[in-house]
């Protein structure tokens, strides 16, 4: 584990490589294509084709409470997704002695499943709830709940993606105020300052025999089953943004926190863990010693990316209008989950060999959310638009694994609303999202780093030592990812 | 074009707003460490010892949690009358194997002192620098100290960690003596002689005990208290004293022995061992006795409080009533408030015979700790590594509001050599169960008659 003492998180890369890394960092930005959204956030917040930063909906508390200036009169919003997510992952045959990808000892197909839906306890992902109002003309309020970040996947217990992940549940509930602005007939400003309210379960196996002959001995794999009672104190973050407006064109730009007051970490408190050991441990029940269970208790800690959003709208004609969105989210501080446990005394995990301190390396990368769409109204009542969405890959080739699945992805879109009476409008949806496979041939992960970390006597000047601290010591996830995900929205506005 | 103008803000400002400070580097795995002699000819379960890199070199570095402050000489040592100087440095700990010294810690960019920390244990374990608590503070950091430093198999440890998640109720419910503390020692910046010495913050712990209490056993005969004895009822003495794994034996204040033992001490040092300090140049002349036992007692300094040695008599009748709840067992009434039993205090108790130095009340090591104590309470001595071996514990520094220190014995100890006893939370309801002293779980135990 790195610590940057008193630094703040850019701040830590002071030694001078890491100073030439952000200057050179801040020149690609400014001279480079954007390259590179990701597999933790909700691209869909609100409904599935109309909202974005210019859109003068409650949905303006995520994308841009600026747009929350454009509300006319009440409104109260409520929305669902269905989302499916389907992931198949083709580990790279490896060799038995070593663990290293090239060998002969194959692995079955593993597939993994996850359905989000907003219907559960704690609150589920994929939900929106909002009501807000318009005020002496100038001014706009509004409260809203949604997900902005969750990830949902399970695999088969038994799966060959075991050390990386068997399942995760992650969401991050956020309750929001939004406060507009009008300060000139073109101009808005907005800010949202909001609470966000954790829960996590996530399960994967340590192979205690790492780096021994026995590669990846299911034996030898003690499962850690990690989960917080419900959600988490919050914490809190906050989304600002502005709306311009002149003729036909409407621009809005807005930046969302990572979390504020905790250098942007997430930390969640896991009283729900358990820790099985090994099928080979002489101990199988930890907590038979105290007479309690569970008896494991545990933290985890990791960043969530802020993001900027970027939105245009062209009133092409009285019923088209052309609209280009652009998101960048900072997932580059997402590099990895640390955990700490704590578990009995005397007969605990460390007298049974098992970790109490574990880094599970993510090492995301800044991804890019680019969508075009066109919305046409037809009709008084009814209007329809189509969006085409690419979002480039918030995990390098090398990092990819069963719990970061992601690569190029591009996303069709297709949605509906329509006007019942003065007061109602009900909109609908469907995305269905598809990843460019990713091959991931040189897995940035080496179960024979663990060894030679052993050997070397855990001296972190040596390069294995440094692979294993940053979590990169674990078997190999070499192989084919593929990944493909249905989202149905249904979103209904009451105004009034 | 302007998307990417505003994502570089961040960066520009993280650059412009950014200002040297300590970079560590830890991996959360045991770190082997050496211990010192207690003494001139005592057994090796002194302070706690690893290395430091200096150039080429690998000289003893010792890890004082009672050490204010940490040093590293850049040199010649300066002589002792020089007022010592601060510098940003960096302390890479090495780890101590039979066979290699790999780096198994990196404290970069911290402040240190360029003094000559010089012996700990004997006058032949020199050491070259201190990593102190003003290092230490900024993690969880947890030292397991076997009774048998000689084994291969089981070296004495620390591990440091980031925190310690678990809550009081969880860790007691997990066989831990928790116990809460404020750190002390703050010293301010000293800027008159010129030199600008940093100031320090305060690091060091410590805890309340009770020396000297008498033997307990659940299957001894029951202790009656009245409503307001229970401080009538305590047996023993009770201390203040600083942890400090710089130092081996206990170290008591000439005060404080003859609190505990009605004696005045013999005059220090005639023919016997110096004490060595890494808190003082000099070594210290001391008169070496043993204190039969000493229970480290959680709790505070508030009028409320009634002292550490009424806090472990109530634990130990509590603890009786309830490991005699079947066979007639009941709440005592100073142990009762409300008509509820009040809970039972953690305590780590540990003994017998402990080695024990006694300095005078004089001795630098005696001001030293007290330094920060003008007046009110005084900080009779020191729990050094040996008092505390058989026992593994963590010092959660950055628990917030307060530090916690959670400690456990050794697997397999008896209870006469170690006992930590989590605290006990008392039960309101009849309904209610609970998990106390080792014990199976237990129902709502009656209160005794007044």
């Amino acid at each position: 584990m790195v610590d940057w003492g008193l630094r703040s998180r850019y701040c830590g890369h002071l030694g001078a490589v890491h100073y030439r890394r952000i200057l050179m960092t801040a020149a690609l930005l400014l001279v480079a294509t954007p390259a590179l959204a990701g597999p933790l956030d909700d691209p869909h917040v609100g409904s599935l084709g109309f909202s974005g930063p210019t859109t003068g909906d409650l949905t303006a508390v995520y994308w841009n409470p600026a747009a929350l200036g454009l509300l006319q009169g009440n409104q109260f919003m409520f929305g669902a997704s269905l989302r499916a997510t389907q992931v198949t992952v083709n580990r790279a045959p490896i060799e038995p002695s070593t663990g290293l990808p090239g060998g002969t000892s194959g692995f079955p197909s593993a597939s993994g499943r996850g359905l989000e839906q907003p219907m559960a306890w704690p609150p589920g992902p994929a939900g929106f709830l909002g009501v807000g109002a318009g005020v002496a003309r100038r001014f706009a309020l509004a409260i809203a709940t949604y997900t902005p970040f969750s990830q949902k996947l399970s695999f088969n217990v038994a799966t060959p993606t075991r050390y990386h992940l068997v399942s995760v549940d992650s969401r991050q509930l956020a309750l929001v105020s939004g406060l507009a602005i009008e300060l000139t007939d073109s101009l808005q400003v907005g800010v949202a300052p909001g609470l966000l309210f954790s829960y996590g379960h996530l399960v994967f196996d340590e192979d205690t025999a790492l780096g021994s002959p026995s590669v990846e001995d299911p034996n030898a794999a003690a499962r850690y089953d990690l989960a917080t009672d419900g959600t988490q104190a919050p914490s809190y973050f906050v989304v600002g943004g502005i709306h311009f407006r002149r003729a036909a064109w409407e621009v809005g730009l807005a930046y969302s926190s990572a979390p504020l007051g905790s250098d942007g970490t997430v930390k969640l408190a896991m009283e729900r863990s358990q820790v099985t050991p090994p099928a080979t441990a002489a101990t199988r029940d930890l907590c038979s010693a105290v007479g309690h269970s569970p008896c494991v208790s545990s933290e985890m800690r990791y960043h969530l990316p802020d993001i900027f959003t970027a939105g245009v709208t062209w009133h092409a004609t009285p019923h088209l209008d052309a609209v280009g969105i652009v998101r960048w989210v900072r997932y580059g501080e997402y590099d990895r989950i640390t955990i700490r446990l704590v578990g009995p005394s005397g007969n605990g995990l460390r007298a049974n060999g098992l970790a109490d301190q574990l880094v599970l390396y993510r090492g995301f990368q800044d991804s890019w959310d680019l969508r075009a769409r066109l919305v046409h109204a037809p009709l008084r009542w009814f209007r329809w638009s189509g969006t085409l969405r690419m979002e480039t890959s918030a995990v390098p080739e090398a990092n990819v694994n069963a719990a970061a699945v992601d690569g190029l992805k591009f996303e069709p879109a297709l949605a509906a609303e329509f006007t019942l009476g003065r007061h109602l409008r009900i909109a609908a949806g469907y995305a269905l999202t598809w990843m460019v496979p990713v091959t991931v041939s040189n897995s940035v992960f080496n179960p024979a780093a663990a060894a030679a970390c052993e050997q070397a006597a855990y001296d972190l000047s040596s390069p294995a030592c440094q692979t294993r601290l940053a979590g990169q010591a674990l078997p190999t996830a070499a192989g084919s990812y593929k990944m493909l995900q249905h989202t149905l929205a249904l979103m209904t506005t009451v105004s009034f | 074009m302007f998307v990417r103008l505003l994502g570089t803000l961040p960066l520009i400002f993280a650059l412009a707003g950014c200002s040297e400070g300590p970079v560590f580097e830890y991996d959360s795995r045991p770190i082997e460490l050496q211990r010192a002699p207690t003494a001139s000819g005592g057994p090796d379960l002194g302070a706690t010892l690893a290395k430091v890199a200096v150039g080429s070199d690998s000289p003893l570095l010792v890890i004082d949690t009672g050490s204010l402050l940490s040093s590293l000489s850049r040199g010649v040592c300066p002589s002792p009358t020089t007022e010592p100087t601060a510098y940003t440095g960096d302390i890479q700990l090495l780890g101590v194997s039979d066979t290699s010294a790999p780096l198994r810690a990196s404290f970069r960019g911290v402040t240190l002192f360029d003094l000559c920390a010089g012996a700990v244990g004997d006058a032949s374990t020199q050491v070259a620098a201190v990593l102190g608590g003003d290092i230490l503070l900024n993690f969880s950091v947890a030292f397991a100290l076997p009774r048998v430093p000689a084994q291969p198999a089981t070296p004495a440890t620390m591990t440091i960690y980031s925190n310690l998640p678990a809550s009081d109720s969880d860790l007691a419910a997990n066989g831990y003596a928790v116990m809460r503390f404020s750190l002390r020692g703050s010293t301010a910046a000293a800027t008159a002689s010129g030199n600008g010495l940093p100031g320090l913050p305060s690091s060091r712990v410590v805890l309340r005990v009770c020396a000297n209490p008498p033997a307990f056993s659940p299957d001894g005969p029951a202790q009656n208290c009245k409503t307001g004895e229970v401080e009538l009822q305590a047996s023993g003495t009770n201390l203040l004293l600083a942890l400090s794994t710089g130092h081996g034996p206990l170290v008591l204040s000439a005060s404080a022995w003859q609190r505990l033992s009605g004696q005045v001490p013999v005059p220090l040092g005639a023919g016997e061992p110096a004490l060595y300090s890494p808190l003082t140049t000099d070594p210290i002349p001391a008169h070496w006795v043993t204190v039969s036992r000493l229970a480290l007692v959680d709790g505070d300094s508030g009028d409320a409080w009634p002292g550490a040695c009424a806090e472990l008599a109530r634990g130990r009748r509590i603890e009786w009533t309830l490991a005699n709840q079947n066979n007639g067992g009941c709440f005592q009434p100073c142990d009762v408030s409300g008509g509820v039993a009040l809970p039972a205090a953690a305590y780590l108790e540990i003994g017998s015979d402990l080695p024990a130095a006694i300095v005078s009340d004089t001795s630098d090591l005696i001001s030293n700790i007290n330094e920060d104590f003008p007046s009110g309470a005084q900080v009779d001595g020191v729990i050094g590594a040996e008092t505390l071996a058989g026992t593994s514990f963590e010092i959660d520094y950055v628990s917030q509001p307060q530090g916690r220190w959670v400690a456990a014995c050794e697997p397999g100890t008896d209870r006469q050599t170690c006992w930590a006893a989590p605290r006990c939370y008392g039960l309101s309801g009849s309904g209610q169960t609970h998990i106390c002293f080792g014990l199976p779980r237990l129902g709502l135990a009656p209160n005794c008659p007044q």
